[in-house]
């Protein structure tokens, strides 16, 4: 059976149905769901649990949390809230994806964290769609997640396993302990779109693996800022393992990571003012091109490994370690 | 009828396989909760508890509390030497309002108190603590989640008054929090020794880490923090000295994003850093304090760079060994 995705726009049409409709179950600060014994006709508590993400995150109040009590797949959500969805080793906690949707769609307020731990997001084909796409709040935190196989048309903005938009201030991306693999466009992208905007990111032990781009940071689309550290990850069998596009505002630290088998290990273009990458004790070996930049500025502690690449290893221009 | 007495040995016996002794409510040395137990219960295996309270009352000194299946287990004030353990059968939760803390360490001074897998998050209404640690010989915190808290706002909380204390955190997000996400801190002439590993501290409206005695305090506080992240606070990583010396050593971690990347506050603090960055703060690294300036120092192998404060200040160098 294909589950299709919900677009955002019938989530929201949905998610102002729910309240009205259902005005005798109040809202609970820990809503539980369960593949097993869970009905969207219950009030999400215990001994009741929902079916679906959805419906629980609708009877959860702000800053509540969301509980998986066994294995199953739990349906998209949109979330429009401070709230955390947790699996904390239960089995699977799923969301398949399809029809060009979106698995794990972030709506929140400007003040609002949306944490997500333990989920597996996987595009099942038929029309494609996108993993976690982070439209507005204050952070998201992504941990222990695997979000993989999301395909479709890259030029309608499909393929990507997380999608980081940031429209207004600034808000903050932390991914850790998560797989993003196989997906048909980028892994893990952030936008800072209009002027004035910040998106900082960090990733600690992230494996991005066989996608178009690993981890692509992009300020062209508008003005904005990225500051992105990355520690402890690998991007390997990517067309490009870590990307960074646009301006001086582009910046990205890379520690003690890997880019391996890659088309490119590490692709820094800047159309205007040179986008900067800083790279310490990582590897970059095994990729067509270890190192490209174009219009942009990459730099060495001098104690990185940049070795058996096709394009022969030349060495980058060092800064000095303090 | 003979009176038996039974040996120390064969009353042992029964302790180790949870069985309880005559009276219907003795302690145990192994107890459990499920979110389908009741606190009428006795807390064994077949009929567990509720709530970690009541699991920690029916618990002997030394002893555990297992927890079976995924569920909301309360706040809990711990008095003796305990490990509560959640080793994967799903998210074993206390939610915190009204002011409240999530779990209150507040034991003898020879407890050795142990926090596995859990998941702590405010939830407004007041707001309140995660983890406050008041008296014990030893917190070990590993597995576990602090977030959300409001109001007071501290994630961990470790701030004995007398003696000798440790604090160990691993593997531990500790995020969102409206004041300090970690503080290591002392009252009076107690002395703390802390260890952070694969800790992770992410969006806090106070110091990532902090490391500082309360007002007055004699005692020294070391931290040492490895392989650790502390992004998106106010401060990442900050030693701060009233009187008592207070020392951090930042090994293989990464401030990122901070207003301030790493912070020695005061003479007596001391910050010393040896492949760790510190990127994209606005000030990468301040030894500034009101009773003088503290001490930053290098092993002249960190990364820092693509602060606010570019070109960064190169920090004094000490030798590696």
């Amino acid at each position: 059976m294909i589950r299709h995705a919900p677009s955002p726009l019938i989530v929201a049409v949905l998610l102002a149905l729910a309240f009205p409709s259902d005005p005798a179950q109040a809202q609970l600060a820990r809503t539980y769901v369960s593949s097993v014994i869970g009905s969207d006709a219950n009030n999400c508590d215990r001994l009741t649990p929902c079916r679906t993400f959805q419906r629980a995150h609708d009877t959860t109040l702000p800053s509540g949390e969301i509980t998986v009590l066994d294995p199953g797949g739990y349906g998209a959500v949109a979330i429009t809230k401070n709230i955390s969805i947790i699996n904390d080793g239960v089995g699977e906690a799923g969301v398949l994806v399809s029809g060009g949707g979106i698995g794990i769609l972030i709506n929140a307020g400007a003040a609002d964290a949306v944490s997500l731990r333990g989920l597996t997001i996987k595009g099942i084909g038929y029309g494609g769609g996108n993993g976690i796409y982070f439209n507005s709040g204050k952070s998201l935190s992504v941990e222990h997640c695997a979000i993989r196989n999301l395909t479709g048309d890259a030029a309608n903005g499909l393929g990507y396993g997380i999608k980081f938009l940031v429209w207004g201030g600034s808000s903050s991306l932390t991914v850790s302990n998560t797989l993003v693999a196989d997906n048909g466009f980028i892994g893990i992208a952030a936008y800072p779109l209009g002027s004035g905007t910040t998106a900082q990111v960090l990733l600690n032990h992230v494996a991005l693996s066989n996608n178009d781009y690993g981890l692509k940071l992009d300020t062209t689309p508008g003005t904005g800022t990225i500051k992105a550290t990355v520690k402890d990850s690998v991007a390997a069998g990517n067309n490009r393992g870590f990307h960074v596009e646009g301006s001086a505002t582009a910046s990205l630290m890379l520690i003690h990571s890997v880019a391996t088998n890659n088309g490119y290990g590490v692709y820094a273009t800047g159309p205007d003012t040179p986008p900067v990458v800083r790279i310490g004790r990582s590897t970059l070996t095994g990729n067509a091109i270890g190192w490209y930049v174009f219009g942009a500025v990459l730099r060495s502690y001098g104690d990185n490994r940049i070795d058996g690449n096709g394009d022969g290893g030349m060495p980058p221009l060092t800064i000095v370690k303090k | 009828m003979t009176k038996i007495t039974p040996s120390l040995i064969l009353a042992a016996i029964p302790l180790m396989l949870g069985f309880q002794a005559a009276p219907a409510h003795a302690q145990i040395a192994r107890t459990y909760v499920s979110s389908f137990g009741s606190d009428a219960n006795n807390c064994d295996r077949p009929t567990p508890c509720r709530t970690f309270q009541r699991a920690h009352n029916q618990t002997l000194a030394n002893g555990e509390i297992t927890v079976l299946d995924p569920g909301g287990y309360g706040a809990v004030t711990i008095t003796k030497n305990i490990s509560i353990i959640n080793d994967g059968v799903g998210e074993a939760g206390a939610l915190v309002s009204g002011g409240g803390t999530g779990i209150t360490v507040s034991a003898p001074a020879d407890a050795a108190v142990s926090l596995r897998g859990l998941t702590i998050k405010g939830i407004g209404w007041g707001g309140g603590n995660g983890i406050v640690f008041i008296s014990g010989k030893s917190l070990s915190i590993e597995n576990c989640v602090v977030r959300n808290l409001t109001d007071l706002g501290f994630g961990i909380l470790f701030q004995p008054s007398s003696g000798a204390s440790s604090l160990l955190v691993s593997n531990t997000l500790v995020a969102d929090n409206s004041n300090n996400g970690i503080w290591v801190s002392a009252f009076g002439s107690a002395t703390v020794k802390a260890a952070l590993d694969g800790v992770e501290v992410y969006n806090n409206s106070g110091h990532g880490v902090l490391a500082a005695g309360q007002s007055g305090s004699t005692g020294t506080i070391d931290v040492t923090v490895s392989d650790s992240v502390s992004a998106g606070n106010v401060a990442g990583f900050t030693a701060l000295s009233s009187n008592g010396a207070t020392s951090l050593m930042l090994a293989d971690s990464v401030a990122a994003n901070n207003l301030i990347g790493v912070w020695a506050f005061n003479s007596g603090a001391t910050v010393r850093m040896g492949e760790s960055t510190i990127t994209g703060n606005t000030a990468s690294w301040l030894n500034v304090g009101g009773s003088g300036a503290g001490t930053v120092s290098s092993y002249g192998d960190n990364n820092i760079d693509g602060n606010g404060d570019a070109p960064e200040p190169v920090p004094p160098k000490i030798p590696t060994k």
